[in-house]
């Protein structure tokens, strides 16, 4: 009787839509799995690689590629929904903690604290939801061509990593600072530009993972790529050379600086640095003084953001020129000063019989910590740039913390003259978690974008210095109490490429490939008889019809 | 159903959202206006901290340390009325210090560990196990001055209980104190305790210079065989924090008082609080030993919501190590000791004496088992 009703053209209508209906849900619940774990391993792949977690920085040339991969197929919805949850996994495992603590230290507790961290890592995974949500359009933007494909990803992708707003500058190109050669691309386009390159062997793997070609000529198309990456580091070997080269022979200049490590907590007592006891090493002022009588030729001290109270530090920076007088140097020393009803946290020019105090006002507040998200902080921001004159030829960059990150400032820097960045930095808030070792790879992309070595002073951080290559010249063990005097080169030529295309950089890896399939259709419009014999030959329909597959 | 046009439409705004401004990319200012003050400033965050490295504060405790009393050190005697305290704490250290607690959260700080009187800890054979004998009161400075009927707690760290005063010891004061000739015999020794970090201000003095407006300084007093005070003097720094000599406590001198805690993920550091303003030596001072509860004895304005009788009194141990030039330093506990501070007169023994029982107050713990 049963299979009678099955009969039915009706009943036959029925389960035919029922099987479809259970076939579609199946194949969604199967690619939701898939994209899922396409998350999953890239998410392991990226830990790898990270600085601080895995440290394999290798793997983070085709730790995206499985995402990427599974991202293809997704609707707009999904593939935002998907990017969401990439991001996530890919910048809070093993960071949680780290900036939990930190937003801690500021005075938010309970589920405040908890909203503002996912807050503040959700912010990190806002581009990959864009770009997840633009994924399919940039497919169709392309015409399906494999590397036109994985370029305007890549492109586009590093775009709105870089461009989109963030509370810490952290990025996927971080992976990479131990690939010096690869890393000199970001003297030319900062490390937007980097992070393209970076994300472009992803990017293109993922489209031949995706791609019904022959194995073979799934090989060949990484040919491109892989001549482009090896002139990228051919020409990253030349400017090491170069640069080199240039220190070998005398060129640049030098300066012997004496940055400070110190091992102190927020909230630190004002004679942990300004004590004066003979034949004592305890405190800021009797390391520093211990310190420079064992290297006489030392020219400049420069001491770490110092973890005080504001009152404390009005106290300390009260007496700043005694300080600089007992040491007999120049002293570089952070401080606060009243600016109205509020306070600047300021970088002090302190020179031995000098009245006179040249200083810097921080010209980019640190967001929950320094500046609230809403009204008036207690802090006022400064103007970006300020430079020190040591000498005729030696101008340095006042950098206070975070400071570093902020282009703006290196860049106005650099252009007024700057030729070494003087970092004071503390990562006391932070608890001893791995925080420095992301800020060191974060300020050794700078050095190669700006051109400049960065002397580092550091409160719970290592000191030393690192060339305008972007290599550790110099660095110490991650905490300690100690000063040893360094001889820091910089190349003091004209500002690279970088500093003077900063505030579009972000938007250059985008706009170029944007242009360049731009210009791919106005070729093509205005060859259209080229077109049509081609495309009436049957042996160009089948190749063209084989590149789009 | 979302149409194609405006999800196109919503896509370009949330871009336009997203891309206005970068500051860490390029300029400085971006302002996200959610409806978010920051948190207001409670009691326990008006409290002022400083925190000073352990090295520092040993060499200040050291300064006094002759060899003479380093070695009446090691012979602690016992207070009547005293129950034993027992920690513990892995590896070999120099020296181990215990000191009575109760844990206390300070928002933007953390939990501390507040010192209420502290110990040199004797080692149990060579087990991990240290003790330390503790008479079950505190000390208080109560002060004729502005603020009367107030006592304020002394952080007492005792630095002998075996002291008889010598012609060359490092305390002459004391050794032409009558009352400490009379109290502090061989047969009956006296405890001579240290309160570092107190400011002090005499009225004829210029302290314009000083960092904090007035004189850092430590307090020191001698308590007798049954724990009550008998002499009392201040060591005073200069303003360059170098040592200036000693003085008695005089009528229109002006005192303040800190209070120490120890942060459990900061074994190299201690911490110095500041709850009260200065407050004038009026007609005299006296140190109590007594068993006092705020909140119920007398109210302390500056200790506003103290009620420190369901405190946890609890006993952690503070190891050194001395390598050469560079110290370590080491936590151990706190131990439940089983009562409150409340409960500390009649109490008389608990399984937890013996079963040490962490707190869970250690680092990896979770901070909801502070209490």
């Amino acid at each position: 009787m049963l299979d009678t009703l099955d009969e039915t053209p009706e009943r036959r209508a029925q389960l035919t839509a029922g099987v479809v209906r259970r076939i579609d849900v199946r194949r969604k619940a199967l690619s939701c799995l898939q994209a899922t774990a396409a998350i999953g391993v890239s998410a392991g792949l990226i830990a790898l690689a990270a600085p601080g977690i895995g440290n394999y920085p290798l793997v983070a040339w085709v730790a995206f590629a499985p995402w990427l991969a599974s991202l293809s197929r997704l609707a707009p919805a999904a593939g935002a929904l998907s990017g969401l949850v990439m991001g996530m996994a890919y910048i809070a495992p093993g960071r949680w903690s780290t900036f939990n603590a930190a937003i801690g230290a500021a005075g938010y507790q309970g589920a405040t604290l908890v909203g503002y961290t996912l807050l503040f890592f959700l912010i990190f995974a806002l581009p990959f939801a864009l770009f997840g949500a633009l994924d399919r359009r940039l497919h169709l933007l392309a015409r399906g061509g494999l590397q036109r494909v994985a370029l305007l990803r890549a492109s586009v992708l590093a775009s709105l990593i870089c461009g989109i707003w963030s509370p810490f500058a952290y990025t996927p190109a971080s992976m990479i600072v131990e690939h010096a050669p690869m890393l000199q691309l970001a003297a030319i386009g900062g490390e937007p530009l980097v992070l393209f390159v970076l994300l472009w062997p992803s990017a293109l793997i993922a489209a031949l993972l995706q791609s019904q070609r022959p194995m073979r000529q799934r090989i060949v198309a990484l040919v491109p790529m892989a001549l482009c990456l090896l002139a990228i580091a051919g020409q990253g070997y030349w400017r090491i050379n170069s640069l080199e080269q240039a220190e070998a022979s005398g060129a640049g200049i030098r300066l012997s600086a004496m940055p400070l490590q110190l091992d102190l907590p927020a909230r630190a007592s004002p004679i942990m640095l300004s004590r004066d006891r003979a034949h004592s090493s305890l405190s800021a002022l009797e390391l520093s003084r211990d310190s420079l009588q064992r290297a006489p030729h030392c020219e400049l001290v420069v001491w770490p953001e110092t973890p005080l109270q504001s009152v404390h530090q009005e106290q300390l920076c009260a007496a700043g020129p005694q300080l600089a007088n007992k040491l007999g140097l120049p002293l570089m020393m952070q401080c606060q000063r009243r600016n109205g009803a509020r306070n600047q946290l300021t970088a002090e020019w302190l020179r031995p019989g000098q009245t006179e105090t040249p200083f810097h006002a921080k010209s980019s507040l640190v967001l929950l910590y320094e500046k609230p998200l809403w009204g008036e902080g207690r802090y006022s921001v400064g103007a970006p740039g300020k430079v020190f004159t040591l000498d005729a030829q030696r101008r340095l960059i006042p950098t206070i913390c975070y400071e570093l990150h902020s282009r703006a400032h290196l860049r106005a820097g650099v252009l007024a003259g700057g030729n070494i960045v003087v970092h004071m930095a503390s990562f006391a808030a932070f608890a001893r978690h791995p925080i420095d070792i992301w800020d060191q790879g974060m300020a050794r992309l700078r050095a190669v974008e700006f051109g400049v070595p960065i002397v580092r002073a550091s409160n719970r951080g290592p000191v030393g210095w690192i060339d305008a290559l972007g290599r550790e010249r110099s660095l110490s063990a991650r905490f300690g109490h100690q000063a040893h005097c360094e001889s820091v080169f910089s190349p003091a030529g004209a500002p690279v490429l970088h500093a003077r295309l900063a505030p579009i950089a972000a938007w250059l890896p985008a706009s170029m490939v944007l242009l360049l399939i731009a210009a791919g259709w106005l070729l093509s419009a205005y060859r259209p008889h080229h077109y049509l014999r081609r495309t009436h030959s049957p042996s160009s329909i089948t190749r063209h019809n084989r590149n789009t597959q | 159903m979302i149409q194609p046009t405006h999800r196109n439409l919503a896509m370009a705004i949330f871009m336009l959202t997203c891309t206005l401004s970068a500051p860490q990319a390029f300029g400085n200012s971006v302002d996200l206006y959610f409806p978010v003050q920051p948190p207001r400033p409670g009691a326990a965050q008006r409290a002022q901290f400083t925190a000073i490295s352990m090295d520092m504060f040993r060499e200040r405790m050291a300064r006094l340390g002759d060899p003479q009393l380093a070695a009446i050190r090691q012979l602690n005697g016992t207070a009547p009325d005293s129950i034993g305290l027992l920690g513990e704490i892995a590896g070999e250290w120099t020296g181990v210090d215990g000191y009575v607690t109760y844990t206390q959260d300070f928002p933007t700080v953390g939990f501390l560990q507040i010192l209420l009187r502290g110990y040199e800890a004797t080692r149990e054979a060579t087990s991990n196990r240290y003790r330390a004998e503790w008479d079950r009161r505190i000390y208080w400075l109560n002060i004729d001055g502005d603020g009367p009927g107030i006592p304020h707690l002394l952080p007492a760290l005792e630095l002998t209980s075996s002291y008889v005063p010598a012609v060359n010891d490092s305390f002459p004061e004391f050794y032409s104190d009558a009352n400490v000739i009379a109290e502090c015999t061989a047969t009956s020794p006296c405890a001579l305790n240290w309160v570092p970090f107190v400011s002090y201000r005499d009225p004829v003095t210029d302290y314009s210079g000083y960092p904090e407006g007035a004189a850092d300084a430590d307090l020191y007093f001698v308590a007798n065989a049954n724990g009550d005070a008998v002499a009392v003097s201040l060591d005073l720094y200069d303003a360059n924090g170098e040592p200036d000599g000693r003085t008695p406590m005089n009528a229109g001198d002006e005192l303040k008082l800190s209070t120490i805690g120890y942060k459990l993920d900061e074994p190299g550091f201690v911490y110095v609080l500041g709850y009260m303003d200065f407050v004038t030596i009026d007609t005299g001072v006296s140190i109590e030993r007594k068993y006092y509860v705020p909140g119920q004895d007398f109210v302390d304005p500056n200790l506003v919501n103290l009620n420190a009788g369901p405190r946890k009194i609890k006993f952690l141990l503070e190891a050194y190590r001395e390598n050469g030039s560079t110290p370590s330093y080491g936590f151990g506990g706190p131990f439940n000791l089983g009562f409150t501070w409340s409960g500390v007169p009649d109490f008389l023994f608990s399984g937890n004496m013996e079963a040490l029982v962490p707190d869970g107050t250690s680092v990896q713990a979770a901070p909801s088992a502070n209490d």
